[in-house]
């Protein structure tokens, strides 16, 4: 019985082993297989293998297709860095590492603009503020206004941390019912994913959230806020003043804004800068 | 002779320098541990000055969140005792069918990552008809401090099963059979025997389980929300203020973390230094 135990410890150790050692040639074989497709293409005059950026949780899915695409066109891996705008801020300053930063709004952008972090930006696409509700619309909801209405149960993305709870408090205050609507609160979460999961169990009958998050999610229905009520806000996306590759980075920022970067954000639920129907 | 005596006293030396070298490397890499710890530690509290420290630690979101903290840990680990006691002596004393896999149960949130914990007390006690009711009867969970109790609860109860199973299994079944000869009941012979020579265990599983308690947020967030000043945990506080840029009320969060968790583990080292925890 020991014996037995005793192989099997064996064989796991073994098993494990094998496992590092595969996957330490795979990675190395991969390293190899970039740096000499950088250097085989080198759009940029930069011996660059990778290049790090920082983007807000809400982007994630377009920006990893777009990393993908620009590694295969261009041999540099794109490598991400997903959390709060607010957490990367703090982040970037801390650290004074990576290349690139698109958060979710361009307030945070303004601020790293300002502590003089960043020296080249461009506008990708819009963050369109709409209400979500459980499927079914348990609580009725049709407009701005009923999220006023009392005994309505709301999520609301932390005022101070989320880009959605800051747009969203502006909005109901714009509206003139910001102290009825804070009333029916119940719960605030750091981002707009758990605002959004929760909107999803149905745990609460409304919320304010990203258009784009929600688009494609058939467990919540959406009731657009009108122009002159709502306020769109750009993603934008910054060069970092400590980048060690500023002209890749460029090109990548550029490759985001191209027709190929639009058409990849477009396909995720984003409406693309610039666009007749949300300008100015 | 002599020369086998002359090599035993080589051996001898040979030992004595494996031993020195052996004592040396065990005592280096454990200064070195501790001086990583300690300085992870310390320059969380060295980031801003003393004096803004005291301040925010006296700040109302900060005392909000101590208070808060304390109250829904002490009760968490307080609900684990009532349940997790009873649970561990049923499974070390009767035999029964499904026992083995009645103990994983138990251990099961032991590798789950709290915010799969959190997600699946989400559903079961706010969409289900089992929550509906729980609700309807007063009882709300989601989005409440009592959801920061429950989260803490189902996080930290595989702790203190752990524990006590282990505590139960390494008291000699001799005793309980006397005393059970003597005339006592099963209720007695618990109180008398198993309970009082469980004691480093209990008090080993109370800590470990409240300090786990005291340190849950993904779980609790799901559940109970981050709403400042209504569910704002230590831990929430600190994750609400690093992000938001904050600084010095996350590190005040942190430093009274810190404060409460080595008080409790100086508590536990004096009062149950030999207790065995796994």
């Amino acid at each position: 019985m020991k014996r037995r135990a005793g192989l099997l410890f064996v064989a796991f150790v073994c098993l494990l082993a094998a496992c590092v050692c595969l996957s330490a040639c795979g990675s190395e074989a991969e390293v190899a297989q970039t740096t000499t497709s950088a250097t085989a293409t080198a759009g940029f005059g930069e011996d660059a293998a990778s290049i790090m950026v920082y983007a807000g949780a809400g982007m994630k899915k377009p920006m990893e297709e777009i990393g993908l695409a620009f590694e295969e066109q261009h041999g540099v891996v794109v490598e991400y860095n997903f959390t709060g705008s607010g957490a990367q801020l703090s982040q970037i300053e801390l650290t004074h590492q990576g290349d690139v930063f698109m958060p979710g709004s361009a307030m945070y952008l303004d601020t790293a603009e300002e502590k003089g972090l960043v020296e080249y930006r461009q506008n990708v696409a819009y963050h369109i503020p709409v209400i979500t509700v459980p499927q079914g619309n348990p609580a009725n909801i049709t407009c701005l206004d009923d999220l006023a209405k009392p005994d309505i149960k709301l999520v609301w993305g932390d005022p101070e941390v989320a880009a959605i709870g800051k747009t969203g408090i502006g909005i109901v205050k714009k509206a003139g019912i910001y102290e009825a609507v804070w009333k029916n609160v119940v719960a605030t979460f750091p981002t707009m994913n758990e605002v959004m999961l929760q909107i999803s169990l149905g745990q609460a009958d409304a919320a304010i959230n990203w258009w784009d998050t929600v688009k494609f999610d058939d467990t919540i229905e959406v009731i657009e806020i009108p122009r002159e009520q709502n306020d769109i806000k750009l993603i934008p996306v910054g060069l970092l003043k400590f980048s060690e590759h500023p002209q890749t980075s460029r090109g990548f920022m550029d490759f985001c804004v191209s027709e190929q970067g639009k058409a990849i954000f477009e396909k995720h639920g984003f409406v693309t800068y610039p666009d007749p129907d949300y300008e100015g | 002779m002599r020369k086998d005596a002359g090599g035993a006293g080589a051996s001898v030396a040979q030992g004595r320098f494996t031993d020195i070298a052996f004592k040396t490397v065990n005592l280096l890499l454990c200064g070195l541990v501790a001086l990583l710890l300690l300085g992870a530690l310390v320059s969380i509290v060295t980031r801003t000055t003393p004096q803004a420290l005291w301040d925010s630690i006296r700040s109302d979101e900060i005392q909000f969140a101590i208070r808060l903290s304390l109250l829904t840990s002490v009760s968490s680990t307080l609900l684990c005792l009532i349940v997790g006691v009873p649970a561990a002596y049923a499974l070390t004393h009767y035999k029964f069918r499904g026992r083995g896999i009645l103990n994983i149960i138990f251990e099961l949130p032991l590798a789950l990552p709290p915010v799969v914990a959190g997600m699946a007390l989400l559903i079961l006690f706010g969409t289900t008809g089992f929550g509906k009711a729980l609700s309807d009867a007063g009882l709300q969970f989601v989005f409440t401090k009592q959801g920061i109790i429950l989260a803490q609860f189902f996080v930290t109860i595989p702790f203190m099963y752990r524990i006590m199973k282990t505590t139960f299994q390494s008291i000699n079944p001799r005793y309980e059979h006397v005393a059970r000869t003597l005339g006592c009941s099963d209720l007695e012979v618990f109180r008398r025997v198993t309970l009082p020579m469980a004691r480093n265990g209990l008090i080993a599983g109370s800590v470990i389980a409240w300090c786990r308690a005291l340190g849950e947020f993904g779980a609790a967030m799901m559940v109970a929300g981050a709403t400042r000043m209504k569910t704002e945990t230590l831990p929430v506080a600190l994750y609400l203020n690093m992000t938001s840029g904050d600084l010095v009320l996350a590190v005040s969060a942190a430093t009274m973390l810190i404060v409460i968790a080595f008080v409790a583990l100086l508590v536990f080292e004096k009062v149950a230094g030999s207790a065995r925890i796994f």
